[in-house]
């Protein structure tokens, strides 16, 4: 019998044609997709550790959102950008609405003491740098004198499963934190609660889009409905 | 991924040309795969709904062996590569990933990559020289990555599975007894293997056979 397939006409008859299309429309379209605008890299991420928040009730703010960079001097500020703090007023509001809204009362962080302290302390934080999992770093600074003494060095962990290599500048980030086993002096933090909204605060974008700001913090708050068991 | 399409494309070359020496007793072909998830019937799990799209990105190789002239059975392997892929915005039901101690949310890119390596046999209705229906079984291995893409995270998960596709086609005389159309819809379904749930998806694949 004729051997009718062979080698070298694999590639030049029609059969071949067939398969050279079928080879290259399948091997150049290993990952399609992509993303088309800056909204689309918009990330909220939040951390509860599977933590019990039933035994909470009162937390306490402070009345700005803190800025990680402010020294320009500091060589891990040399990239930072400029945060823009025009809507810290219009974020802080909407956190409380939402810490509300769970249930929470607010105690006013001019009444906290170490005699008067809150089940939680709800700290904001924006970075203008860009940063790593592996850098994460919070300013625990200048936002009313307790715990005076907080610094870098220390930061949430991550699950396993969450393989973040960057956050973007400009990154707002809502931390509750429980002040029983806590020591600043030992950078001990015992955090309950962990939201990341990547990038939007970056005065990339200008004017600064509020619509995602305000996107962000009510999906941080819409995934985390553990905070209302309180 | 490089080292999948340097398998693929290797195995490919290698199958051209040992082909030619096995011409008499052995069915060789490669085939254009497209495939789904959800939108057919069959996969109703949180895990067959990883995509919920069609795919036209795939690609496969068939070898099929005839015992005779007159035999109606054969018996072979087939491997091949199927993407899937689905992009979900942002505020929308599917794209928030929920992990043991964390959530996360944003505009994800979920892709769906599998290689399949299978043995084969099929049973040939009709008669030798015309057109044929067949029916026919896999068994094997499934090599599926599953992976989502969210702003500048991933989360990925990979295993080896056992699992096994009923499948139904068509084979078509091109002209020759040489050469012929080969058309499969296959039904894939990859035990649950390394944390990773039943894996399901359908196989439509169409190309060219030789012997």
């Amino acid at each position: 019998m004729q051997k009718w397939f062979k080698g070298p006409r694999m590639l030049t008859g029609p059969g071949g044609l067939f398969a050279a299309v079928a080879l290259i429309v399948a091997l150049g379209a290993c990952y399609p997709g992509d993303i088309s605008s800056v909204e689309e890299t918009d990330v909220v991420l939040t951390i509860h550790g599977g933590n019990d928040f039933s035994g909470f009730n009162t937390y306490a703010m402070p009345d700005t959102i803190v800025d990680v960079c402010t020294n320009v001097d500091d060589p891990e500020c040399e990239n930072a950008i400029d945060i823009d703090h025009s809507y810290d007023d219009e974020i802080l509001a909407q956190v409380a609405a939402r810490m509300q809204g769970y249930g929470y009362v607010r105690i006013p962080i001019d009444q906290v003491d170490e005699n008067n302290l809150p089940d939680l302390f709800m700290i904001l934080s924006v970075s203008a740098v860009e940063r790593t999992s592996a850098t994460v770093w919070w300013p625990w600074w200048g936002w009313g004198g307790w715990w005076p003494g907080w610094g870098p060095g220390w930061g949430p962990g991550y699950p396993p499963a969450v393989s973040v290599t960057r956050w973007n500048q400009g990154t707002l980030e809502m931390t509750l934190i429980d002040p029983t086993d806590t020591d600043p002096d030992q950078e001990i933090f015992n955090v309950q609660w962990d939201a990341i909204l990547s990038g939007v605060l970056s005065r990339a974008e200008s004017p600064i889009d509020t619509d995602r700001i305000d996107r962000g913090i009510q999906q941080a708050f819409d995934q985390s409905t553990y905070l209302g068991t309180n | 991924m490089k080292a999948i399409k340097g398998i693929i494309a290797s195995l490919a070359l290698l199958l051209v040309f040992t082909g030619e020496a096995q011409a008499q007793d052995w069915w060789w072909g490669i085939t254009y795969n497209m495939s789904a998830t959800s939108s057919l019937p069959g996969n109703s799990d949180s895990d067959t709904n990883f995509i919920e799209d069609y795919s036209f990105r795939g690609l496969g190789i068939e070898a099929r062996y005839v015992p005779s002239r007159d035999a109606g059975y054969s018996f072979g392997f087939n491997v091949g590569w199927n993407v899937l892929n689905e992009k979900n915005d942002f505020g929308t039901e599917r794209n928030t990933i929920s992990l043991p101690e964390a959530d996360i949310t944003g505009t994800q890119l979920r892709y769906f990559n599998t290689v399949p390596l299978l043995a084969n046999a099929s049973y040939y209705f009709g008669d030798r020289g015309g057109i044929r229906p067949y029916v026919g079984v896999n068994a094997g291995t499934y090599y599926i990555e599953r992976r989502v893409d969210v702003g500048v995270s991933a989360v990925v998960d990979d295993a080896w599975h056992f699992g096994w596709a009923p499948e139904v086609g068509l084979v078509v005389p091109l002209g020759r007894p040489e050469v012929a159309l080969l058309t499969t819809i296959r039904y894939n379904w990859a035990f649950s293997s390394g944390g990773s749930g039943d894996q399901k998806f359908w196989g439509f694949n169409i190309g060219i056979a030789y012997r």
